[in-house]
């Protein structure tokens, strides 16, 4: 059995990181964590939960990447990029930290180009560092058909990030 | 734009710590992680009930799907055996090696020649060279029984209740006694030229073609080229039908009804006269000879007013020989191999003119004119030819003088 109090307790920075980490700012970050641990209690009614910490991070990356792709959809919110408040590490100097945030801005985008599964397979594994079988047993797949997804995403991000960055700024 | 890693790798892992770095720095607001408490469950979160639709259904999922497409490939296939659709082609060879492996057939053959009635006759063949073959024409109805094995056969006039005692000679190869058998033909087809027909429906079953030719050189039997229809599950023979040309004559044969393996009563196959009938003759069955040639000109050239014919046909020929008086429907012992005789002849001729160089000179040649040649053949290889003269006397002939000697 578990403890909804001490759940929220133990899982929810390692969500909000994941939340944040995607979507690059506080008040989409806290929408994604509301929602993802309202999800959790809805599948929790319908099935026996094995794995908790799996499906809230589960949850949070689809979660995530639904928000980023709504938000790269409508080209009026371009100038949202702003809201993306990363903050870079301290030792890095300004035009580090500048880099560093076009960079990520670069990668959000591309992973809203993505598939949905593509993308979720990329940040279970590149973000959050499941390993093949424990991303295959979530989604229902095979080790085999999770590293062909996860070839195809990487590649295809490496293509997105070249392009991102090849536009004049 | 900024300065950018080296490689698009270095970018795409460079980003991603990006990102990691971003998230690590922060941490979620107290009152968010209290207000997502608070609108959860104060305590345990309740498991699903147990045996619930939904909590069944997850690992139950698999299975479902796996029955699913067991029924579906069940029904597929009983659609495809039912149809025969997506059955393979027959191939002629795994009909031949089916027929291998029966003992007996009975089929019905239907014998068209020109315009005439069809004669219509039911073979029943079995293992080890047994045959029975039971026709009617008109109102004679006959019954032939052979084995093979001890070279011995019986003919039953039945409206007459008489019979004919056959042997055959012992240097009638079984080849020509097969030249009716088309089952043994058929079973022995493997090397023959094959070409495929294609599917067809004969009285509702699903059947496949295959025009058979026989290769040269195996001119005996007269199934040299029929069509064969086998059904697609069995690969059994279903009809056949075959046009051929026998002296000019045409005739198209159907062969259908057929029967594999049943059970026979050996009393079908049986060379006692039943109860009853009277055996009237014995013959021997030869194999056609030059003489036998002799006989049939002699007796045609008396009965067309001591001269040959215009031409050997079998039209021209049976339009002469019609003209003897013959009121007995059952031959006596000495009309019957006079009969056989003929059809020798007939053979005979037949034979020369698949395998040798034939040529009919006879026309307007007076019975006993030893000037004249009536017909002369020429085996491959040969020099000269061999030459039936108008006084019945065989004698070589070279090819020049062959000329000269069919003139007047």
């Amino acid at each position: 059995m578990i403890n909804w109090p001490s759940l929220v307790r133990e899982e929810g920075p390692r969500v909000w990181r994941i939340a944040y980490g995607l979507l690059g700012n506080h008040a989409d970050a806290a929408d994604c964590m509301q929602e993802t641990f309202t999800q959790a209690l809805l599948v929790a009614k319908r099935e026996s939960v094995r794995n908790w910490p799996g499906l809230l991070h589960r949850l949070a990356t689809v979660q995530g990447l639904a928000k980023l792709r709504s938000r790269y959809r409508d080209k009026n919110r371009r100038e949202d990029f702003a809201l993306a408040t990363d903050t870079a590490s301290a030792e890095a100097g300004p035009v580090e930290q500048a880099e560093m945030a076009e960079l990520t801005q670069g990668l959000r985008q591309a992973l809203a180009s993505l598939s949905p599964q593509e993308a979720t397979i990329f940040c279970l594994h590149g973000l959050q560092g499941q390993s093949y079988q424990e991303i295959g047993e979530q989604l229902n797949l095979g080790v085999n058909t999770v590293g062909v997804i996860l070839h195809r995403a990487r590649t295809r991000l490496r293509e997105l990030l070249a392009a991102f960055l090849a536009k004049p700024a | 734009m900024t300065a950018k890693p080296i490689n698009d790798d270095d970018v795409l892992d460079t980003a991603v710590q990006g990102l990691l770095q971003a998230a690590a720095a922060t941490s979620p607001p107290k009152e968010l992680l209290a207000r997502i408490e608070a609108a959860g469950p104060a305590g345990e979160i309740a498991r699903p009930r147990p045996f619930s639709p939904s909590w069944v259904r997850r690992p139950l999922r698999p299975l479902v799907r796996c029955a699913a497409a067991a029924v579906l490939l069940l029904l597929l296939w009983q659609v495809a055996e039912y149809s025969g659709l997506f059955r393979p082609d027959p191939a002629f060879a795994d009909v031949v090696q089916r027929l291998q492996k029966t003992h007996s057939i009975f089929f019905r053959m239907t014998a068209t020649i020109e315009d005439q009635k069809p004669m219509v006759m039911n073979f029943t063949l079995a293992d080890p060279g047994l045959m029975r073959i039971q026709s009617s024409y008109g109102s004679a109805s006959t019954i032939l029984t052979f084995d093979e094995s001890r070279s011995t056969g019986l003919l039953l006039f039945t409206d007459q209740k008489k019979a004919i005692a056959l042997t055959t000679a012992a240097d009638v190869p079984k080849e020509t006694r097969a030249a009716i058998d088309w089952y043994r033909s058929l079973r022995q087809a493997q090397n023959h030229s094959v070409q495929d027909l294609g599917p067809r429906k004969i009285d509702d079953r699903a059947t496949f073609g295959f025009r058979v030719k026989k290769k040269s050189g195996q001119d005996f039997n007269v199934w040299t080229d029929y069509d064969v229809w086998v059904d697609r599950h069995t690969r059994l023979p279903v009809q056949a039908e075959a046009s051929m040309t026998i002296q000019s004559l045409k005739a198209h044969v159907v062969l259908d009804e057929f029967a594999f393996d049943a059970d026979l009563d050996p009393a079908l196959f049986s060379l006692i006269p039943p109860a009853g009938f009277t055996v009237t003759a014995k013959t021997e069955l030869t194999m056609p000879t030059a003489e036998d040639l002799v006989s049939i000109l002699r007796t045609v050239a008396k009965l067309n007013n001591g001269l040959f014919p215009d031409n050997v046909e079998l039209k021209t020929l049976q339009n002469i020989l019609t003209k003897t008086p013959n009121d007995r429907a059952v031959p006596d012992g000495a009309d019957f191999s006079a009969a056989m005789k003929m059809t020798n002849g007939l053979m005979f001729m037949h034979l020369r003119q698949s395998d040798s160089d034939w040529r009919y000179l006879g026309k307007g040649v007076k019975l006993g004119d030893a000037s004249r040649v009536v017909c002369a053949w020429r085996k491959r290889g040969e020099s000269e030819f061999r030459a039936v003269f108008g006084d019945l006397q065989i004698r070589n002939v070279p090819e020049a003088s062959l000329a000269s000697k069919s003139k007047s």
